[in-house]
């Protein structure tokens, strides 16, 4: 774990950790990285299954959604703010694509010290897609060993991994919207 | 060791920076069913200059290759799970630095420190089905909100603490069952200062100072516990939950305190065999021969075993517009002597989340009575790195990075905090927060009973109040595309006679702007004015002085491939460096993978997330870090 890390960590921090890996990025032309895990449909990693409970309460199995809908996992916690900053267009992106079988699942990472804030959390950045908690690391465990704030990870149709991508910066929006947009196109049917 | 090092380095970097790095991907299928890896790798090379003012001879000047390789197996439903974690040190204090008067200390320093190693630190089966999970291995494990159990990682401060044994869920709505049996195993490794929670190595004999054999630094302890939960889908979730905490050596010892049989290591420094028993005995002498070494720094880490158990009441949602979360703890402390008399606590912790468009609000409640998070059994005379292994964490209600709460704050406190939001447009938001607390356990020699009373012998000197607020923004623009956040805080901590304890003023800021194109700068700091009772003294005067810190940074981002940033932090506090400056380029080669060179200085001193806390030494050095995914 790196000082720089630890100090970029935490509020106003993990605003300077924007220079850290976890987050960096912008637009631009195409990124040759950004389809590390799929050269097609369904030939990246099977993604795995998890059970989990949303902040309304309710219980979220990943395999209910595995290989019927594109899935969006995003990682994040309430203290970071490249987080924050990469939301509004989360937001858009669900409300254009939900009709045409896309889903977002918000995965937060806070710990027990700070879960109280998820809800409050998710309500003042006007959250519209489904919030899981993840206090104890296990989803994370599966897809962010490393608990990366914020990381995606695209599921596509056929349940493999199309793509993960670390961190937030300006203009990466539309590289997520281009993968997204790529793996919908893509419309494998379910094959599970 | 530097060229076997450099030889590491240089064979990572090339491999990663390889144009047809390996892809994840489903291997050749077993009895029908493909299986899955996915790698994550994590490598760290750090070469620390000199030492500046202040700074420790020990603690600088050395090389340092950590490497974490995290390799999960996935086939039908199971997961297989392995991280390997190694470290080599080359250029260490002990080998370089001849000074006579030195030798020893550096020698018992090193001992614990700059251990060449490659060990699985994770290791994990796991059997998914409907509604049942089973892991043998390790696992993370959290019970309500960490006040009765939570173990699990906080990389901001190197923290990974997993349970080795069983954990078993059975899940069928609206009832859940946990049950937990193992050791616990936190992270062998603390990167930022070297330091290793294996058993130490052989001093030998200098200048007529007697040889120090090994000795273990970490004990077997040996965690068992369930959670019943009712009402998960249901609008009111009820969770009960308990943890019993039993300390016990890590190696069997005789009746003269002398480990029985030997440890002994390989040319890497890892433990090749360990005498009498692989998970350590609970059996006298051997118990109290190892907890008779084990610094009593808490009434925990002082206790044979502890009990934790809670009652959790939860309502995820009030009509869409709110939560409600509730839990009760008590806590039994084995007696540590018959003069330990206060082995009873208590905890209550409340929060009450509600939303009504364009307000959020969230309240946090705590009352703590001499109940303290279950600490590891560390040695931390020899590893104080490891000081804060826990295998709970209270929640502190207290913004994630606060390092001013002193001493044991929270193990006697009651207070409150408040966050209010208010969102002016869809792109401005305006907040506050206040708290207020009263602690009896900040300062050295404070605590109280189970009531809440003082059990300390001058009550005004550790009872303390503390009352702190903050406002602050977050505004959007250039289509979300650029943001800023900002907020001044103080903090006002007093003692019950009215001397000042603490104080502090704060204001912060992080500022992004979109240019074009794929560019975007950053500008971000905190900057803090802060004064202490008893710190940054100068000369014989007893008064403490005031001092200023912070950090500011600057970034150029060019998508998608880099970021180029220079920063510089600085203090006024006596005896330290006052400035430090830094610099850094990522350079990202895929959407999951990257690179990234630092070279410079950060300060040292506390930190804290979620209310743990340790020291950092300073850094003064370059480093790379690789992160690469498959």
């Amino acid at each position: 774990m790196s000082l720089l890390r630890l100090r970029l960590s935490g509020g106003l921090a993990v605003a300077l950790a924007c220079l850290s890996p976890a987050c960096d990025q912008t637009p631009g032309a195409q990124n040759p990285g950004d389809v590390q895990r799929s050269g097609g449909p369904g030939t990246g990693a099977t993604a795995s299954d998890f059970t989990a409970r949303d902040i309304e309460g309710k219980t979220i199995r990943l395999s209910t959604y595995l290989g019927k809908q594109v899935i969006l996992l995003n990682f994040w916690q309430t203290w970071c703010e490249p987080c924050v900053a990469e939301f509004p267009h989360l937001r858009r992106m669900y409300e254009a694509n939900k009709d045409r079988g896309f889903i977002i699942f918000g995965v937060a990472m806070d710990g027990p010290e700070t879960v109280a804030n998820v809800p409050a959390f998710a309500k003042r950045n006007q959250l519209n897609f489904p919030v899981l908690l993840d206090e104890d690391s296990h989803i994370a465990a599966i897809y962010n060993p490393k608990k990366s704030a914020p990381l995606s990870v695209l599921i596509d149709r056929s349940g493999k991994i199309a793509v993960i991508r670390e961190g937030y910066n300006p203009g990466d929006e539309d590289y997520l919207a281009q993968e997204v947009e790529k793996v919908l196109a893509e419309g494998a049917p379910a094959s599970q | 060791m530097a060229k076997k090092a450099a030889a590491g380095a240089v064979a990572i970097v090339a491999f990663a920076l390889a144009p047809s790095v390996a892809h994840a991907v489903d291997l050749p299928s077993v009895g029908g069913a493909p299986v899955k890896l996915d790698i994550t790798e994590t490598s760290v090379f750090a070469q620390r200059f000199l030492p500046r003012e202040g700074e420790k001879e020990e603690d600088q000047g050395y090389f340092a290759w950590l490497n974490r390789l995290n390799l999960v197996f996935g086939w039908k439903k199971l997961t297989l799970g392995m991280r390997l974690d190694s470290s080599i040190y080359a250029l260490r204090p002990q080998d370089r630095i001849d000074t006579p008067s030195l030798r020893q200390a550096l020698l018992v320093d090193g001992s614990t420190r700059y251990r060449d190693a490659i060990y699985p630190a994770k290791l994990w089966l796991t059997y998914k089905a409907e509604g049942v999970e089973v892991t043998a291995g390790d696992s993370y494990v959290q019970f309500g909100r960490g006040l009765v159990l939570s173990m699990r990682k906080v990389d901001e401060l190197g923290v990974d603490t997993t349970l080795f044994g069983g954990k078993v869920t059975v899940q069928k709505d609206p009832f859940g069952v946990t049950l937990i049996a193992g050791l616990a195993n936190p992270a062998r490794v603390d990167e930022p200062t070297g330091r290793a929670l294996f058993p130490s190595q052989t001093v030998p004999s200098v200048a007529g100072n007697a040889p120090i054999p090994p000795q273990p630094l970490f004990g077997s302890d040996r965690i068992i516990g369930a959670q019943i939960q009712a009402g998960r889908g249901l609008p009111v979730i009820a969770s009960t939950h308990a943890v019993r905490l039993q300390k016990c050596a890590p190696y069997a010892y005789d009746t003269q305190g002398d480990i029985v049989g030997a440890p002994s290591f390989d040319p890497f420094g890892v433990l090749v065999t360990m005498p009498m028993t692989d998970f350590g005995t609970c059996e006298e002498p051997s118990r109290s021969t190892w907890l008779d070494d084990v610094p009593k720094l808490g009434p925990v880490a002082a206790s044979r075993e502890t009990i934790n158990a809670g009652q959790s009441i939860e309502i995820p949602s009030l009509w869409g517009h709110g939560s409600i979360y509730l839990e009760g703890a008590v806590q039994k402390r084995s007696a540590d002597s018959s003069t330990d008399v206060h082995t009873l606590g208590n905890a209550l912790y409340a929060s009450v989340v509600t939303s009504v468009e364009p307000v959020t609000n969230t309240l946090e409640v705590k009352s703590y009575r001499n109940f303290f998070p279950l600490a590891g059994s560390v040695n931390v005379s020899r590893a104080a790195a490891f000081s804060n292994v826990a295998y709970s964490i209270p929640p502190t209600a207290e913004p994630i990075i606060s390092d001013t709460m002193f001493g044991f704050f929270n193990a006697c406190v009651t207070g409150a905090r408040d966050r209010f939001d208010y969102r002016f447009t869809p792109t401005f938001l305006a907040y506050g927060t206040f708290g207020y607390f009263v602690t009896k356990a900040e300062v050295p020699g404070g605590n109280c009973d189970h009531f809440g009373r003082s059990t300390a012998d001058d009550k005004l000197n550790t009872t303390n109040y503390v009352t702190d607020a903050s406002v602050g923004i977050e505004w959007r623009f250039d289509d979300d595309r650029s943001i800023v956040f900002a907020n001044v805080s103080g903090r006002h901590d007093v003692k019950a006679n009215d001397e000042p304890y603490y104080r502090e003023l704060a204001a912060q800021y992080s500022i992004t702007k979109y240019i074009a194109g794929p560019y975007a700068i950053e500008l971000a700091g905190r900057h803090r004015y802060r004064v202490q009772e008893d710190e940054n003294i100068r000369g014989l005067t007893p008064r403490a002085e005031p001092w200023w810190q912070g950090e500011h940074q600057n970034a150029l981002k060019v998508a998608p491939k880099w970021v180029i940033s220079q920063g510089f932090e600085y203090t006024t506090f006596i005896g330290l460096p006052t400035y430090y400056f830094n610099a850094s380029v990522l350079y990202r080669f895929t959407s999951e993978s990257n690179i990234r060179l630092y070279a410079g200085q950060n300060r040292g001193g506390l930190r804290c997330v979620s209310g743990i806390c340790r020291v950092f030494p300073a850094f003064s050095g370059a480093r790379v870090e690789l992160t690469l995914r498959f």
